[in-house]
């Protein structure tokens, strides 16, 4: 009833027509972002930055989560027609969304992963709904040596998770960790590894490395390898969008369980939208009477990818809002953004500040009805973008980023920081470092070096009171576990390798 | 691996210009070289598309997100 009310209040604030015309704006640049390969979602994010920069809290974060889920959504445009995904969450949907095109059912496979996804959206947006507050609540009691323990949990599940090698993802992690030195220390006062340099004592512009680091150094890769594009020739109806009865009665079982899972997965920091739709087409291959069938366009390989992929969206926002630990790149540009604004996510985040909590959560309900009106009727619109070449995208994409980091503090220095970034990107990305945990590190850095100097002032530097408390020793085997889980799914992998060759 | 140098080394070239040339005139030539130059576009497609674009982040920056873009001696 509680949450009733919240809800409502909500509704309130992300019904106003400014907040309503940015939620629309969000979903529309997502949609765009995830129909045009060589665009993610991380960069869309990070580019709106500082365009929202002068916005207050509430409408910059509607708009830039609208951004994170529209992407979602139009990921699956550019999988089923040109069989490039449009994200990397929408891999799978290219396996049986392209064959469906092929053979000429491009419409009910465009239609039903716009349907699955405002199917699993919404049903993420309720469970996020319940869930989040409840979460939160608990989380009030943290002490620092909790909050240390559930931000070092944070960080070793996304390094540990994140690329294939558990070296380069803690390399990742640990860089990150020593960027987010830089700057006066928060306890002493002394300025550490400024290099005399006044720009640096507020530490490293976050804008300009998770700039450079995502948008800058996609370009650079992109410009090196262009993506070929072979167009599936459709004309498309809005009657032919709709599946018909077969498609859904074979859908509807995969859309419910890609749902379920992906928002679990979702909430599993590291995991995030791709794992949850390669997880949701193994499992409906698995589960399937005919799993044969799978890759030559069957429409449940589509519905249940797309439902996850959306579904875990919305789950990533649960330890985003709750806790203060962002699960991706994603979620960790968005809570840079939120500490720009002055909100600092977790567990007081409800009672602080439930006006940016609650609208959020509303604008999320509203912002899926609206993408399924905008990828419905407006498919056509969105295939005709991805006739735009990126060879002219390129040059735009580069200008916006560049202008827009100078742009959120006046500061030609931070551009300097994004070229750096962006160089240490394209490098990091050719040698396959994954990216996300030195954001993840540079954004968490301050509140795990915090929380640990104040529990080991508590403490007498005895480190025992990160173990002695039942939370607390909860999460450190946590994440001690997930440190480990890498070679777990080595091991497993390895075992199904020989099988899938037969 | 060119074309990467080419854009790193005009992105910085764009940066230092900026304090100098303002942000209308480095901003048409750093697209135009984008274009032009990287990309191999025709220079007349490219001088257009570089027109549209300055103009267009004057818009959205200067205008209605009201940033204080640098500008030349000139004033532009």
């Amino acid at each position: 009833v509680e949450i009733l009310q919240h809800l409502i209040s909500g509704f309130e604030i992300a019904l106003s027509l400014k907040n309503l015309i940015f939620c629309l704006m969000g979903v529309t640049l997502g949609t765009l972002i995830g129909v045009l390969p060589g665009i993610g979602p991380v960069t869309g994010v990070a580019i709106l930055i500082p365009v929202t920069f002068g916005m207050n809290a509430t409408t910059a974060i509607i708009t830039m989560a609208g951004v994170y889920y529209g992407a979602m959504y139009g990921g699956s445009t550019t999988s089923i027609l040109i069989n490039v995904p449009g994200e990397s969450s929408s891999v799978m949907t290219t396996l049986d969304g392209y064959q469906m095109a092929l053979k000429g059912r491009a419409g009910p496979a465009l239609g039903m992963a716009a349907i699955a996804s405002f199917i699993a959206g919404t049903f993420s947006i309720l469970m996020l709904s319940w869930i989040a507050p409840v979460l939160a609540d608990f989380a009030v009691a943290f002490g620092p040596p909790e909050y240390f323990a559930l931000t070092f949990m944070g960080l070793t599940l996304v390094t540990g998770l994140a690329g294939d090698s558990l070296i380069k993802g803690l390399m990742s992690g640990v860089f990150g960790l020593l960027l987010a030195c830089v700057g006066v220390d928060a306890i002493s006062g002394s300025p550490r590894f400024i290099f005399g340099s006044i720009f640096l004592l507020d530490g490293l512009g976050f804008i300009g490395v998770a700039v450079g680091l995502f948008a800058l150094a996609e370009v650079l890769v992109n410009i090196e390898e262009p993506l070929k594009q072979v167009f599936v020739k459709t004309r498309l109806s809005i009657k032919s969008l709709f599946p018909n009865r077969t498609d859904w009665k074979n859908s509807s079982g995969a859309l419910w369980r890609g749902s379920v899972l992906g928002f679990f997965v979702g909430v599993l920091p590291g995991a995030g939208a791709t794992v949850a739709s390669f997880l949701s087409y193994a499992a409906e291959k698995k589960l399937s009477r005919q799993p044969e069938k799978f890759g030559t366009g069957v429409i449940e390989g589509v519905a249940g990818p797309e439902g996850a992929n959306n579904a875990a969206a919305g789950g990533a926002m649960v330890p985003l809002l709750t806790l203060g630990i962002p699960g991706s790149g994603t979620t960790a540009v968005l809570m840079g953004a939120l500490l720009i604004h002055g909100i600092r996510p977790g567990p007081l985040l409800f009672q602080e500040h439930p006006e940016v909590v609650w609208g959020l959560i509303a604008s999320m309900y509203i912002g899926n009805v609206l993408l399924l009106i905008l990828n419905l009727p407006l498919v056509g619109l969105w295939v005709s973008f991805l006739k735009v070449p990126y060879r002219i995208l390129m040059p735009l994409i580069v200008t916006i980023s560049a202008v827009g980091v100078f742009a959120t503090d006046n500061n030609i220095f931070d551009m300097w920081i994004m070229l750096g970034a962006g160089a240490v990107g394209y490098l990091m990305r050719k040698l396959e470092f994954p990216a996300a945990p030195v954001v993840l590190a540079l954004v968490l850095g301050p509140m795990v070096e915090r929380s640990l100097r104040q529990s080991l002032t508590l403490s007498h530097g005895d480190i025992a009171i990160f173990f002695n408390r039942p939370i607390s020793a909860a999460l450190m085997a946590l994440a001690l576990l997930s440190l480990f889980a890498p070679l777990v799914r080595k091991f497993w992998r390895s075992r199904r390798r020989p099988k899938m060759q037969k | 691996l060119l074309n990467v140098m080419l854009v790193v080394a005009g992105l910085a070239i764009y940066i230092l210009a900026l304090s100098r040339l303002g942000f209308s005139a480095s901003t048409f030539l750093f697209v135009a070289f984008l274009l032009g130059v990287v990309e191999k576009e025709r220079w007349f497609k490219a001088c257009f598309i570089a027109l549209l674009s300055t103009a267009g982040l004057y818009l959205i920056f200067r205008i209605l997100l009201d940033v204080k873009l640098p500008k030349n001696m000139y004033g532009f």
